[in-house]
C-alpha cells in the first residue's frame, strides 16, 4: 500500500515537471501546422503550406546567411584548434601550462559582457555589419574549448605512429596531415558540430554587429519579429510561417546534440563530477 | 622525445592570433573604451575623446547600476541556483536508475529528462517565441488559469522578473540533470549497500549518504550555472526588454541599452567592465574551489 502511493506520487511529480517543459512548446508546434493562427492556440486548419513558404524569400535569406555563419564558424574554428592542439599535445614547451591557463579561463568570459567593446573593435577593424566579423567572433570563443578537446585526443594517439613515419623519411608536417589528422576525426567531428550549433544558434554576436536587414541570420529574424509582435498595435506577421522557421531553426541542434552528447557527457560533465 | 622542429610551434599562430584578438580582444579593448566618450553615432563615434575617470565616477552614483546589480543578482539567485540546480538534483534524483521504483516510473521519468534535455538545445530566440507565446494574454499558461476559474494575468508586465527566470530555469535545467545523472551514477554503489542493511532507505539514505557524497558536483555545477546564468542576456531581452521601466533591467540589459539605445558606447562599456570584474571574481572563486579539492 505505500509502495503504491509512493510510486503515485513519484509519478505525479515527474508528470508535472514533464509538463513544465511541454507546455512552452504548445504555441509553436501546433501554429506551424496551422493557417494563419494567432498568438493562441487552437487545433483546426490543419497545414502543411507554412513549411515550403520557409524556403523563399525573406526567410530564405535568414537559413542562407545562418548557414554561412554556422559553416564559416565550424571552419575556422576544427582547423585552427587542431593545428595549435598538436604542439600542446605532443611538445613541452615554456609557456605552455600559463597558455593552457589562459584559454581555460578566458572562457569563463560572459560574451554579454564585452558586447559593447566587441562592436567598438569591429568597427575599428572594418568587420562590423559582415558576416564573416560574426562568424570570427564565435569561432573565437570556441577554440579553447577546441583545443582543448583536440589536445586530449591526439595525446590519446601512440606516438609511435608517428615515429614510424619520421623513420620513413617523413617530415613533421606531412606526418600531422596523413596520420594525426585521420586519427583524430571522432574528436574533430564533434567539434565542429559544436562549433556549427555555436554559429548557427547565436543571436548576441548579431545583434550587436549585424545592422543591414540582407544580412539577417534566422536568430535576428525571429527576435525583430518578437518586438513587433509584444509591443501594441497592428502586426504583418505571419505566425505560421514564423512557427515553421522555428521549428526548421532547431532542428540542427537536436541532431547535433543526438551525436554529441555522449562525448559531452563524458568530457565535461564527467569531468567536472571528477574534480 | 623525438625530432623536434622549431617550426612546429609555427601551427599555435592561427589559433591563438584568432583567440587573442576576438575573445580577450574585447576585455582589453573595454578598459581602453571605459575611459573614453565614445558614441553610437555623432562625432564621438567616429574620433572618441579620453575623459579620464569621467565614467567610473558616474558608474559610483548611478542608481540604476545599483538597480541592475540588485536585479542580476535576484535573477541568479532564482533562476540558477533555486530554479536549475533545484530542479536539476530533483529530477536526477527522481529517475535514478538504481532506486527500486524505477521500473514503476520509467515511463514519466524517461519523458521528463528527455524533455529537460531537449529545452536545453533549443537556440535562446525560439526559446523567447515559446515562452512570449506561452506567458501571451491569451497564451496556454492564461488558458489554463482561465479553465481552473482564475482571473488571467499580464505575466511579462506585472511578473516580469518571475516570468524571466521560470524562462531560463526552463532552459538551463536540462544541464543540470545530465551533470547530476552523472555524479549519481558514479557513487559507488557498495556504500549506498552498506547503508540499505544498516536501514536507511527513501529520503534518509539520500539526506545522509547520497547528499553529501554529491558536494563536490553540486558546488561545481553551482558555480559553473552563476556565471553562465548571470551572464544570460538574449531571453530576457527578448521576453521583457529590462521593461516594465526597469524591472527585469539585469546588468547585461543596462549596458546593452546603454550602448544601443542611448549611444553611450563609452559609459555603457565602463558598466560591461563592472559585469567583467565579477564574473571574473566568481570565477577565481571556483578555481580556488577546484584548487583546494583537488
Amino acid at each position: 500500500m505505500r509502495k503504491a502511493i509512493s510510486v503515485l506520487l513519484n509519478n505525479l511529480v515527474l508528470i508535472v515537471i514533464a509538463i513544465y517543459f511541454l507546455a512552452p512548446l504548445t504555441w509553436l508546434v501546433t501554429s506551424a501546422f496551422r493557417e494563419n493562427p494567432s498568438l493562441w492556440v487552437e487545433f483546426k486548419g490543419f497545414t502543411l503550406s507554412n513549411f515550403p513558404k520557409v524556403f523563399t524569400g525573406d526567410t530564405l535569406m535568414w537559413v542562407r546567411n545562418s548557414l554561412f555563419i554556422a559553416l564559416v564558424t565550424a571552419l575556422i574554428s576544427v582547423s585552427f584548434s587542431f593545428l595549435a592542439a598538436y604542439p600542446f599535445a605532443r611538445f613541452e614547451f615554456r609557456c605552455k601550462t600559463p597558455l593552457l591557463f589562459m584559454l581555460v579561463l578566458s572562457m569563463t568570459i560572459p560574451l554579454s559582457a564585452v558586447m559593447l567593446p566587441t562592436y567598438s573593435l569591429a568597427k575599428f577593424l572594418h568587420l562590423q555589419n559582415t558576416l564573416i566579423g560574426v562568424a570570427l567572433v564565435i569561432a573565437a570563443r570556441q577554440i579553447p574549448m577546441g583545443i582543448w578537446v583536440t589536445k586530449e585526443f591526439i595525446s590519446s594517439i601512440p606516438v609511435e605512429l608517428e615515429e614510424a613515419a619520421w623513420v620513413d623519411g617523413a617530415n613533421w608536417f606531412s606526418t600531422i596531415v596523413r596520420i594525426v589528422f585521420p586519427l583524430c576525426g571522432p574528436g574533430l567531428a564533434v567539434i565542429g558540430l559544436m562549433s556549427f550549433v555555436a554559429g548557427w544558434g547565436d543571436f548576441t554576436t548579431n545583434l550587436i554587429l549585424i545592422s543591414s536587414e540582407r544580412l539577417y541570420p534566422i536568430s535576428l529574424g525571429i527576435y525583430k519579429a518578437s518586438l513587433e509582435a509584444t509591443s501594441w498595435g497592428y502586426t504583418t506577421i505571419n505566425y505560421g510561417v514564423l512557427a515553421a522557421i522555428c521549428l526548421v531553426y532547431l532542428i540542427p541542434p537536436m541532431l547535433a546534440f543526438l551525436f554529441t552528447h555522449r562525448y559531452l557527457v563524458k568530457g565535461m560533465v564527467l569531468g567536472a563530477v571528477k574534480q | 622525445m623525438k625530432r623536434k622542429s622549431k617550426g612546429v610551434f609555427a601551427l599555435l599562430i592561427p589559433a591563438l592570433i584568432i583567440w587573442f584578438i576576438f575573445m580577450l580582444g574585447p576585455a582589453l579593448w573595454g578598459i581602453y573604451v571605459s575611459f573614453t566618450n565614445e558614441a553610437l553615432t555623432g562625432p564621438a563615434a567616429a574620433h572618441p575623446r579620453f575623459v579620464g575617470l569621467q565614467n567610473y565616477k558616474r558608474l559610483f552614483r548611478d542608481p540604476l547600476f545599483y538597480g541592475s546589480v540588485y536585479r542580476s543578482f535576484i535573477f541568479v539567485a532564482g533562476s540558477a541556483i533555486i530554479g536549475q540546480a533545484g530542479l536539476g538534483l530533483l529530477l536526477a534524483a527522481l529517475t535514478s536508475q538504481r532506486r527500486r521504483l524505477w521500473p514503476k516510473i520509467r515511463f514519466a521519468g524517461r519523458l521528463a529528462t528527455t524533455l529537460a534535455w531537449l529545452a536545453w538545445v533549443v537556440p535562446e530566440t525560439v526559446i523567447g517565441w515559446c515562452w512570449i507565446s506561452f506567458l501571451d494574454y491569451d497564451g496556454v499558461l492564461n488558458e489554463f488559469l482561465r479553465f481552473l476559474g482564475f482571473k488571467p494575468v499580464y505575466w511579462l508586465v506585472h511578473y516580469g522578473m518571475l516570468s524571466i527566470i521560470l524562462a531560463n530555469i526552463w532552459w538551463g535545467t536540462g544541464w543540470s540533470v545530465m551533470l547530476f545523472k552523472a555524479a549519481l551514477e558514479s557513487i559507488p554503489r557498495e556504500i549506498e549497500e552498506a547503508a540499505e542493511v544498516d536501514g536507511a532507505a527513501g529520503w534518509k539514505k539520500f539526506r545522509y549518504i547520497t547528499l553529501p557524497l554529491l558536494r563536490g558536483p553540486v558546488m561545481v555545477n553551482l558555480i559553473l550555472i552563476t556565471i553562465w546564468t548571470y551572464g544570460v542576456f538574449g531571453l530576457p531581452l527578448m521576453l521583457t526588454g529590462g521593461g516594465p521601466g526597469h524591472r527585469t533591467e539585469l546588468m547585461t540589459i543596462y549596458a546593452y541599452k546603454l550602448g544601443f539605445k542611448y549611444f553611450e558606447i563609452g559609459y555603457g562599456t565602463t558598466v560591461s567592465i563592472g559585469i567583467l570584474l565579477i564574473s571574473l571574481l566568481l570565477t577565481l572563486g571556483y578555481y580556488k574551489l577546484l584548487g583546494r579539492r583537488g
